[in-house]
């Protein structure tokens, strides 16, 4: 049950089950702490460092003259959990690419569920030889909000964890591509460069509606290129009228330039028009690099939507990408 | 609109040509004296070559010259075949040239032959002499023009003469330009020169369809098939092949000869001294003294084609012309170089071709290049060139028409060079303000600036029309460009003032362009920046070309109403590419946005080869002129 809280509410719990541990700390000991303050050790890695070993230690406290041993061997190991998988979130924000998103949150929330059952357990057990002591929830484990949360969240997490799964079940991968290699087109028709590693191209379907002629994706997932090629009768401007009008609708904030030159010795035309704006609250930008050949419009739409910390390197590994699209 | 402008332009100087009175010049008949030719020809009737169509075929063209220290003789055979009534009509005549001056004609033959080989000779009562060749100004050539009578389709004409020219009479050495090449089929060429031991000819040759061989004191050339030519272009004597006879033994004499003959339309004389002081006054800049004399020079003296009677190449003298008041480019040329040696600028005049554009293909020193006269003065490192028949260009650069020209100085040790030219003979400045209003309709002003040699063409344009006329122009033009028709006026400046450029203002209203009451999604052409572009459009040629280059800056100001808020504005442009650039750059706020463009094609000469991709460039540039913008409607302010 403990595991499933933490679990089901994607971490965000133990911000609550802090501040009701350490008011019934409080209550059982006497002792001069501020519950509320509490609320933020789960964000705030420094004051884990400090905040942790005084919990496990005013536990210990309550705990031993029941007979329930001391837990002062594992105050480090458990101080350096908590703020490793606290930490472990900004340096993923920082190196997305490295493990796909999915992966990790579900890698991180099995951990840090586990930490904080196990912590869940000792306490509750502590509590249970506690004599003529009455907690909140009128003898129930779980308190009326905490089955509310469970109940909301719980499906929302099985939902996202299905969705993922089925995703990643129908959409394979079809081939890994080389590192700062460049991607041909087996009709010759275009090419474009492949900034880094990690890249790869996967079922058609993943990022468009179908109707891409190839779909490539990022290490991690953070970013992903699509190739469209358009019949007669569209015009590039048409099409980047058309991205610019989606933008629109998609980036909060969004702001669109578009620059048109040559292929390099070739009078063709190579629009590029990039559009960042913020997609749920992080940095994003798309891309669309479109020319024509042969009355047909060949497009390459790029996206990219990452936290801040790693916007800048892989937009501008995006952008040298879309950039370098060009017809053969 | 630019070759629009150049051909009124020569209209307007040159006029129409002039009929003279056949019997003014020596001209004689002596049809009875060939009859070879004739029967030589009616073999050729069996000789058709089936399928043929327009133009005609030259069975045969032939060319003796004789330079004796007495005089010359010249001896030209030319056999027809005309394979359709529309050949007979295009070309169903030919001319005899000569000089009204020195030379003496005697036609030999002038005839048709029948398809049935009946022959029907020319009378020559019929005969006409014009003054056609106006347009060099070098020359006081006539032409005898023998029309073939009864030509129908299958027929030959047959025109045999001798122009015998009197060495004492004339004003400068002789020299002649042939071009076996023609807009027709050639079967047979020959061309023959010989010289008197002890005289002096120098002859070339670079026409790959003619074979040379050259004796002590002669040559002779001979060409079999020589196809036609096809589209050579307006500067078709850079293209083609073309042999030259001179009499000239270098480029030393040719300049000795001209300055010479400059140097006979006198000096200082009371009325010429009296014109000068009057025209400057103390504390002038050199620049303003140049202005003036140039200015005083090419409007107030008038021009009128005078190469007759010994001044084909030699000017009249400076005195009379100050006197008459008019004058051809020589004449012009010598008055202003005199004035501007009186201002102590080192002035000359230089002798050009107007039709020619590469001074390599002058092997031979000759005369018969020039036809035209211009001015040159050093200005600090630069040569400057001012052209006295153009009273419409600013004196900083030469007319458009001489610009890139091959030109002789009349200097010591001069060879031929080029006219400078601009890097952008066709400048426009375009600035346009459009301002949407409220209720969704919108005022467009704009002011059309043409610079440098293209004000030029314009004052040219519209120098003698009324205003009616040049308002109807600008509609007509307005029009033509943006497909529009709504409520316009025009205003123009810069027709007096040479040192301004010349501007067309427009101002247009559009009463209900766009719905108020949603979004703006709007997008509108540079459309004079793509106008301008369709000069560079070369399409197929044969030969190369020379592109005099182009330069257009373009500013389109966008100004909504605060009911709206732009949110995006586009596309800025980066097309670098090796004949040329054309950058945009476009600068947003919440209720302007304007667009920067600036074009730049270089003028260069593009090569028969290149000639594809350059258009194929410029086409594409063309369709590159879109400007686009949005809007967000933001209610009322």
């Amino acid at each position: 049950m403990e595991f499933a809280l933490h679990f089901a509410t994607c971490g965000v719990y133990p911000m609550f089950w802090f501040v009701a541990r350490v008011r019934e700390l409080r209550s059982l000991t006497g002792r001069r702490m501020r519950p509320w303050l509490w609320f933020i050790v789960p964000l705030f890695m420094p004051a884990q460092l400090v905040a942790i070993p005084r919990f496990v230690k005013a536990w210990d406290a309550v705990g031993e003259p029941l007979g329930q041993g001391r837990w002062s061997n594992w105050t480090i190991p458990i101080t350096l959990a908590v703020a490793l998988l606290s930490v472990a979130i900004p340096v993923h924000n920082a190196f997305p690419e490295v493990v796909r998103l999915e992966w990790f949150l579900l890698v991180w929330l099995f951990c840090w569920a586990g930490l904080f059952s196990a912590l869940d357990a000792r306490i509750n057990r502590i509590k249970r030889a506690l004599p003529n002591v009455q907690f909140s929830g009128g003898g129930r484990r779980y308190t009326v909000p905490e089955w509310a949360l469970l109940a909301c969240l719980s499906p929302v997490t099985l939902l996202l964890l299905a969705a993922w799964a089925f995703e990643n079940l129908i959409h394979g991968v079809v081939q890994n591509l080389p590192a700062d290699s460049t991607y041909v087109d087996v009709n010759g028709v275009y090419s474009f460069p492949l900034v880094g590693d990690g890249w790869r191209s996967v079922d058609i379907g993943k990022y468009s509606n179908g109707d891409a002629a190839l779909e490539v994706e990022g290490s991690g997932g953070t970013m992903y290129f699509m190739v469209f090629e358009h019949g007669r009768g569209i015009s590039i401007s048409d099409v980047v009228n058309q991205r610019i009008a989606e933008s629109r609708d998609v980036l909060t904030g969004g702001e669109c330039n578009e620059s048109r030159s040559f292929v390099q010795g070739r009078p063709v035309v190579v629009s590029y028009t990039e559009c960042r704006g913020r997609f749920f609250l992080e940095p994003s930008m798309q891309t669309v690099t479109v020319f024509e050949v042969d009355d047909k419009v060949y497009e390459l739409l790029g996206w990219v939507s990452v936290p801040r910390a790693s916007f800048g390197r892989l937009g501008t590994r995006v952008r040298r990408i879309a950039r370098g699209f060009e017809p053969l | 609109m630019k070759r629009t402008h150049a051909c009124t332009l020569w209209a307007l100087f040159l006029g129409a040509g002039v009929v003279p009175a056949a019997d003014e010049f020596r001209i004689s008949w002596e049809l009875n004296s060939d009859s070879d030719i004739l029967e030589r020809s009616r073999e050729l009737v069996g000789e058709v070559p089936s399928g043929d169509r327009e133009p005609p075929r030259q069975f045969r063209y032939s060319m003796n010259v004789d330079l004796r220290d007495d005089g010359i003789a010249k001896e030209v055979q030319r056999v027809w075949y005309f394979p359709t009534a529309e050949s007979a009509q295009e070309y169903g005549s030919d001319t005899i040239r000569f000089d009204g001056r020195t030379d003496s004609v005697v036609v030999r033959e002038a005839a048709t032959i029948l398809p049935g080989g009946d022959a029907v000779r020319f009378d020559p009562v019929d005969v006409q002499v014009v003054d056609s060749d106006t347009y060099n100004e070098f020359s006081d050539l006539k032409e005898a023009v023998i029309l073939f009578p009864r030509l129908e389709p299958g027929s030959l004409a047959v025109l045999h003469f001798v122009v015998a020219t009197d060495r004492d009479a004339m004003e400068v050495p002789w020299s002649q330009a042939v071009y076996p090449q023609q807009p027709f089929p050639r079967d047979q060429f020959e061309l023959t020169a010989s010289w008197e031991p002890g005289r002096e000819a120098q002859w070339s040759n670079d026409s790959p369809h003619v074979n040379c061989e050259s004796g002590e004191s002669s040559i002779h050339c001979i060409a079999q098939d020589i196809p036609a030519a096809v589209d050579p272009g307006a500067n078709w004597r850079d293209e083609l092949g073309e042999m030259v006879v001179s009499e000239y033994r270098d480029w030393s004499h040719v300049v000795d000869v001209a300055a010479a003959a400059f140097e006979k339309a006198g000096g200082e004389s009371e009325r010429v001294l009296q014109a000068f002081r009057d025209l400057i006054d103390d504390g002038m800049s050199r620049q303003a003294v140049i202005a003036r004399l140039h200015e005083f020079v090419a409007r107030e003296i008038r021009y009128v084609a005078v190469s007759e009677r010994g001044h084909a190449v030699t000017p009249h003298d400076i005195d009379q012309t100050l006197e008459r008041r008019y004058g051809d480019c020589k004449d012009k040329s010598a008055l202003l170089t005199h004035f501007l040696n009186l201002a102590g600028i080192d002035a000359y005049p230089v002798l050009v071709a107007t039709r020619r554009l590469d001074a390599d293909r002058l092997q031979v020193a000759a005369m018969t290049y020039f036809d035209h006269a211009l001015v040159c003065f050093k200005d600090g490192p630069d040569r400057k060139c001012v052209d006295t028949v153009d009273s419409y260009t600013d004196t900083s650069q030469p007319a458009y028409w001489v610009q890139g020209r091959v030109a002789l100085e009349l200097v010591p040790g001069s060879k031929p060079t080029l006219i400078p030219h601009d890097r952008f003979r066709w400048q426009v400045d375009v600035e346009t303000s459009l301002v949407f209003d409220a209720e969704g309709g919108q005022t467009e002003k704009t002011v059309r600036s043409y610079l440098g040699a293209y004000a030029g063409v314009m004052r040219s344009f519209f120098s003698g029309r009324s205003e009616d006329q040049m308002l109807r122009w600008a509609g007509d033009e307005y029009e033509r460009v943006s497909g529009n028709t709504p409520e316009t006026t025009f205003e123009f400046s810069g027709m007096d003032d040479l040192s301004e450029p010349f501007s067309v203002h427009s101002t247009a209203s559009y009463p209900t362009l766009v719905d108020a009451d949603v979004d703006l999604d709007y997008s509108e052409m540079s459309v004079w920046l793509m106008d301008e572009l369709n000069s560079a459009i070369l399409g197929d040629r044969h030969y190369r070309s020379f592109f005099p280059g182009l330069r257009v800056s373009s500013e389109h100001l966008f100004t909504i109403p605060p009911t709206w808020r732009f949110d995006w504005a586009g596309p800025s442009l980066h097309f670098v590419f090796e004949y040329g650039s054309m950058q945009r750059e476009v600068i947003r706020d919440e209720s302007t946005v304007r667009f920067s463009t600036v074009l730049e094609l270089p003028a260069r000469w593009v090569s028969k080869e290149e000639a594809g991709r350059f258009s194929e460039f410029a086409r594409v540039l063309r369709d590159e002129g879109r400007m686009s913008m949005h809007a967000r409607l933001s209610g009322a302010p």
